[in-house]
């Protein structure tokens, strides 16, 4: 069926214009992209679609932020197995996310289209 | 009143009055006259003319000239001796001004006893015999000493002169000082006190009753020390005046020991003349040690007030930091008042953990004498909060005056938040600049994927934006590297390195500086080189750093080398380059931040400067050292830099099972 084979992604990023990026990076590569622009949101969403993959960024503002976000899904039982990227610009909090259950830290501005775009393929492909 | 002081000031009106007084002063002595009407036991003018010329100068001569000859020539003697004797007072008088100015402080003769000393050997002995000398030589000459012992004559005539002079000059001198009588007003029981023992004594002695003349030395000694040479010499006169008068009188010690009246003035006036300067060098004494005493007592209040009101703080700490000495504005500094902080340990206020690193310091300061040595560290106020301060301790333990260690301070607390706020920011700031960053990438980048053909100058200007955002990214990069730095922020994380294979890849990394250059880079490790347990990131930033430099900096197409060794445990890497060399006086400020030099500026004028000093930084971290040697260590041009790593940070396999087995 249509939607079924192609992989599904929940981006949390609360930055418009990079929402659209990846939106259109992933889709030009054939995932199913479900945008949340803030963290509540982004549980949310994780919760009800389970996707293959998390891309998540530290910095969204609102009473619920990143690190948070992140020690959420993994305690919950339901989403724990989902895996985790974590793209963001602030590079201080890598052991502290990867120590939290994170599979892998790309600072957003180092890392190229191409990059990303290896990553989220190891990640699902699992 | 002006007019009238202009009047005063000019040289004929001077001479006029100055002639006048001593006439007058002359005739009147010379009714003492007793062995030739012309010499006298008892001749003021002497003094009156030394003062005269002190005070005015020398521009007076004619006066005295003119005065000495009028005196004589109405009283006896010819024309040709009046003018002889004229001669000789005058270069009496120019004598002994010339040398108590030069050689006894001038008009000042009686602030210094050594001065004294010197005004009565100069006015009182050595300008009274010229005046003696040239005198009885004209009356000889003019035939009128036949009857007489010329000698006794030039005896009189020095020593009357002699007396005139260590009277009445001192009078002259020290009252033109200070004509003021509010000493009347201040003490006055102590004048009264003065002149009624005074007038006892002399009575007392000239009257017979008590004729022994050394009974006037303890009140005069008594005056002495009591007010300044000015009342000293008032009451010598007093004296003078008295015993002159008794004396002629035939009463008095002095005329009971001689019965002769020539030798009885001739007595009294060494005896006066011996008394003057006797209580004039004391007189002279207390008021220097009384000033002496006043300076230091206004010094110390000076020095004190500084101290206090000063916004420092100072206090005087001994070797172990025990406070000695708080200065008042501790209180204002820290709210301990100098009483509750004295005797505490110092370092016991010392935040936790700012305590290992000034124990350091304190250490460094005790074993460096003299040496101003400075640090920024908190301490606990009296209210409990945690104030930042900037303090400089030296120490003086061996000077015989402190017996001290020295420390200044002051709070920074405000400027150091300021200082951390303006870091953060620039952290926050740096992180920020990521976003629109990365957005401008990954948008040019997915503008180049786009499977619709691009225009080629399009394809071209996206790519350039690109490599923009690749420069950016970088910048930021070391933006905040340094941001770290700078706070002390950096989380080192160290792993076993492979050094033969970072420093292989640095050299990749750089390939395409160095071929820019013309510069060929060659390194050829030993077989067996030790691991470094060290964060790799900042170690190949170490290496990359000194390899650009090496290339950049150094000799245009020429070579660069990397060797490494391990001495006596220590793992050294060396990059030699074959340039230009650093002089001596650059390699003192190379590891100082934002420092080029100006060979580096002309090559590579964008640099920042900021490249040897976080290598220097990163070094201190691992505990190593980095030295540069240039010109190289062989002697040929160029430099060498030398990167040390200390034995903690090497391991080889062999090596670490050993450690295993203990």
């Amino acid at each position: 069926m249509l939607g079924l084979s192609m992989k599904s992604i929940v981006i949390i990023e609360d930055d418009a214009d990079a929402l659209d990026l990846y939106y259109e990076m992933l889709v030009a590569e054939k995932y199913r992209v479900f945008p949340a622009h803030s963290g509540r949101l982004g549980l949310h969403v994780v919760r009800q679609e389970l996707p293959d993959l998390i891309i998540l960024d530290l910095l969204i503002p609102g009473d619920v932020n990143g690190i948070s976000v992140l020690k959420d899904i993994k305690s919950n039982p339901a989403t724990s197995h989902i895996p985790v990227l974590v793209v963001t610009n602030l590079d201080s909090e890598r052991e502290a996310v990867i120590a939290l259950g994170a599979s892998d830290f790309l600072t957003k501005a180092n890392s190229s289209i191409d990059t990303i775009l290896k990553k989220v393929r190891t990640l699902t492909s699992a | 009143m002006s007019r009238f002081r202009s009047i005063v000031r000019h040289p004929l009106w001077q001479n006029f009055f100055v002639a006048l007084f001593y006439v007058v002063l002359a005739k009147w002595s010379l009714t003492f006259a007793t062995v030739h009407a012309s010499s006298t036991a008892i001749w003021p003018p002497t003094g009156f003319s030394i003062a005269m010329f002190l005070l005015l100068g020398s521009k007076v001569w004619p006066a005295v000239f003119v005065g000495a000859f009028l005196a004589n020539l109405t009283t006896e003697g010819s024309a040709f001796t009046s003018l002889g004797i004229a001669l000789g007072n005058t270069l009496e008088g120019l004598t002994a001004a010339f040398l108590v100015s030069r050689f006894a402080g001038g008009v000042n003769a009686f602030k210094l006893p050594s001065w004294v000393f010197r005004f009565a050997v100069f006015a009182g002995v050595v300008a009274p015999m010229v005046s003696a000398t040239i005198g009885v030589t004209s009356l000889r000459l003019g035939g009128y000493l036949i009857h007489q012992d010329p000698f006794l004559v030039w005896l009189t005539w020095v020593f009357g002169n002699m007396s005139g002079a260590l009277i009445v000059t001192p009078l002259i001198l020290l009252w033109r000082e200070d004509p003021s009588l509010t000493i009347l007003v201040k003490r006055p029981l102590r004048i009264i006190i003065a002149m009624a023992m005074l007038c006892a004594a002399s009575f007392l002695v000239f009257s017979n009753i008590f004729p022994y003349a050394y009974l006037t030395m303890p009140i005069l000694l008594f005056i002495s020390f009591s007010f300044t040479p000015r009342e000293t010499i008032s009451g010598i006169l007093i004296v003078a005046i008295v015993a002159t008068y008794a004396t002629v009188n035939r009463s008095g010690p002095f005329w009971n020991a001689t019965q002769n009246m020539d030798e009885a003035l001739l007595v009294l006036q060494i005896f006066l003349g011996i008394l003057s300067m006797t209580k004039l060098t004391v007189a002279a004494s207390v008021a220097r040690e009384r000033e002496q005493e006043s300076l230091v007592h206004k010094t110390d209040r000076w020095y004190k007030e500084l101290i206090e009101k000063s916004s420092d703080a100072v206090c005087l700490i001994d070797a172990d930091a025990t406070i000695l000495y708080a200065s008042p504005s501790t209180k204002q500094v820290l709210g301990y008042t100098p009483k509750e902080f004295e005797g505490i340990p110092g370092l016991s206020l010392v935040h936790p953990e700012d305590l290992p690193r000034i124990v350091k310091v304190l250490t460094k300061v005790v074993a460096t004498p003299n040496e101003p040595i400075r640090a920024e560290f908190r301490y606990k106020h009296k209210d409990g909060r945690w104030i930042w301060t900037e303090t400089t301790g030296r120490n003086l333990l061996s000077d015989p005056m402190i017996h001290a260690i020295v420390v200044n301070y002051h709070d920074i607390t405000e400027a150091k938040e300021f200082e951390q706020a303006k870091d953060d920011f620039i952290m926050i700031a740096a992180h920020q600049l990521r976003t629109p960053v990365s957005s401008i990438r990954w948008n040019a980048e997915l503008l180049l994927r786009d499977k619709t053909k691009l225009a080629t100058p399009v394809k071209g200007g996206i790519q350039a934006i690109l490599d923009s955002t690749h420069t950016m990214v970088r910048l930021i990069d070391e933006l905040l590297e340094m941001s770290k730095i700078i706070t002390g922020k950096i989380a080192y994380k160290p792993e076993l390195l492979d050094v033969a294979k970072s420093i292989k890849n640095e050299i990749r990394m750089v390939a395409s500086i160095a071929k820019a250059h013309g510069v060929r880079i060659t390194f050829t490790p030993p077989p067996a080189l030790p691991r470094l347990r060290i964060d790799d990131i900042r170690f190949s930033r170490v290496i990359q750093n000194i390899l650009t430099n090496a290339i950049k900096y150094g000799k245009y197409e020429g070579s660069v080398g990397i060797s490494t060794e391990v001495t006596d445990g220590q793992l050294v890497i060396t990059v030699s380059d074959d340039g230009a060399g650093i002089s001596k006086e650059d390699q003192q400020r190379l590891f100082r931040k934002f420092f080029r030099t100006e060979h580096a500026q002309k090559l590579d004028p964008n640099g920042k400067g900021l490249g040897l000093y976080a290598t220097k930084q990163y070094m201190d971290a691992f505990g190593g050292q980095i030295s540069i040697i240039s010109p190289r260590k062989d002697g040929a041009p160029g430099t060498d830099v030398e990167l040390r790593f200390p034995p903690s940070l090497l391991t080889n396999t062999k090596q670490s099972k050993k450690e295993v087995n203990i």
